[in-house]
């Protein structure tokens, strides 16, 4: 199984590359991660697009996931929304709102599906690969582990936005600790500076756009786990940032991909301004 | 500060990863959280009629991605709608495209950029305030 690319169902889109035991690097939710006790509980959400997709493996490869398939059958047709079921691993029992005794066996052949035309449904272009598997091996749990840690996150992001949008103003007294020079500092800028009407409120707005850029970053990287191939090119962001800033180079595609190539051959943790820099460095020494 | 408009066709690329702008909305999206990261501060707004009529609901969770990119409503309050009014009458344009120009004039940013497949629209309805519009 190993390198190869696999996901559970269009809406848990969540790949992994490595056998139990082993991490693939890049992927902050798989580091780390290490093979899930054989009794674990796995969340999947289920959509009315996933149930589909897999109905659809059933009547063409003879599928066998018959606690999926049970879950599944709980759902209302053409409900769109995302359900949760309590899929058990490794032939434990199950809970509600699974019916007992039905377990994971999934013996799914591995097909690529596409969403008809006009769907929102992130199953468009999902790789819906699913290998053959034994309900109790250890690679089954291990991928079921992942599958709900990639959930946690997206619950993350969700609970997060929720409070963030929250309209409440009652405040509270936090017991989280800074610098007292950083404070002094703080204060001295807002009363010379201008930087914010108070220290609070300095606190605040950084405080809240941080999280918020967290959580756009977070959101985006849990988008191309589902849609692998809506992830943009290095030059394709530093194009698109050309475009906002209205730069020439905006129209100089050639340019800023092999400024792209150039700065992550120096250095592969480089972002988009650094690829316009480049290209710019570049555009004055050639003219 | 910058703000990021989206017009019709940027929301609806938004919200369907099929569709063949998906990837290039996505793309200014991963640089407005790349300049971010670098300290200025970029928002990206949705005018609430351009929400409407791209047919995004907040609620939906197909649409779960575009929801938690930070995209802000700006709604029809009394003076956006009566300015929308005017520039709908004015210029002969839908209701989606006066808000958004309502919106473009209004706002305090002094860096607007709208992502749109009509630039020309947009700069029409968002004129005299000058804008950069990108074609999606």
């Amino acid at each position: 199984m190993e390198g190869e690319r696999t996901s559970v169902s269009p809406l848990c889109d969540l790949h992994f590359t490595c056998a139990p035991g082993r991490t693939r690097t890049g992927d902050p939710l798989l580091r780390g991660i290490r093979v899930a006790p054989a009794s674990a509980q796995v969340r999947l959400h289920v959509s009315a697009g996933a149930r589909a997709v897999w109905r659809a493996h059933g009547a063409a490869g003879g599928v066998q996931a018959r606690g999926v398939q049970a879950g599944l059958g709980s759902l209302a047709d053409g409900s769109t929304d995302p359900r949760a079921c309590y899929v058990p691993v490794a032939g434990t029992q199950t809970q509600s709102p699974m019916p007992a005794g039905s377990s994971v066996d999934a013996q799914l052949l591995g097909r690529r599906r596409r969403q008809p035309a006009g769907s929102h449904s992130f199953a468009a272009g999902c790789r819906t690969r699913l290998p053959a598997r034994p309900a109790t091996s250890r690679l089954a749990t291990y991928h079921d582990g992942v599958v709900h840690l990639a959930m946690e996150i997206e619950e993350v992001i969700d609970t997060i936005t929720a409070l963030l949008d929250a309209d409440d103003d009652s405040t509270v007294n936090t017991s989280m600790r800074i610098p007292s020079a950083l404070r002094d500092a703080a204060s001295l800028a807002v009363d010379h500076l201008g930087v914010a009407s108070s220290t609070t409120a300095l606190t605040s707005d950084v405080l809240r756009s941080a999280i918020e850029t967290a959580v756009m970053a977070a959101a985006l990287e849990a988008h191309y786990r589902r849609a692998p191939d809506a992830r943009p090119t290095l030059a394709e962001t530093a194009l698109a940032l050309a475009a906002q800033d209205g730069s020439p180079l905006a129209a100089r595609r050639e340019l800023v991909e092999r400024a792209a190539a150039d700065v992550l051959a120096r250095r592969p943790d480089a972002d988009a301004d650094d690829v316009l820099l480049w290209a710019e460095a570049q555009q004055a020494v050639g003219a | 500060m910058r703000t990021v408009l989206l017009d019709n066709e940027a929301v609806q690329a938004l919200l369907d990863a099929g569709h063949p702008k998906h990837r290039a909305v996505i793309a200014h999206f991963a640089g407005v959280v790349t300049r971010r990261r670098r300290g200025p501060t970029v928002e990206v707004v949705v005018p609430t009629a351009v929400r409407v009529e791209a047919g995004w609901d907040r609620s939906d969770p197909s649409a779960a991605t575009a929801s938690r990119l930070r995209v802000r409503d700006e709604g029809l309050d009394t003076a956006s709608a009566n300015l929308a009014a005017r520039i709908r009458t004015d210029g002969d344009v839908s209701v989606a495209d006066a808000h958004a120009g309502a919106v473009m004039r209004t706002l305090t940013s002094d860096d607007i950029v709208v992502l749109t497949s009509d630039p020309g629209d947009m700069e029409r309805v968002a004129s005299p305030r000058r804008i950069t519009a990108i074609r999606i």
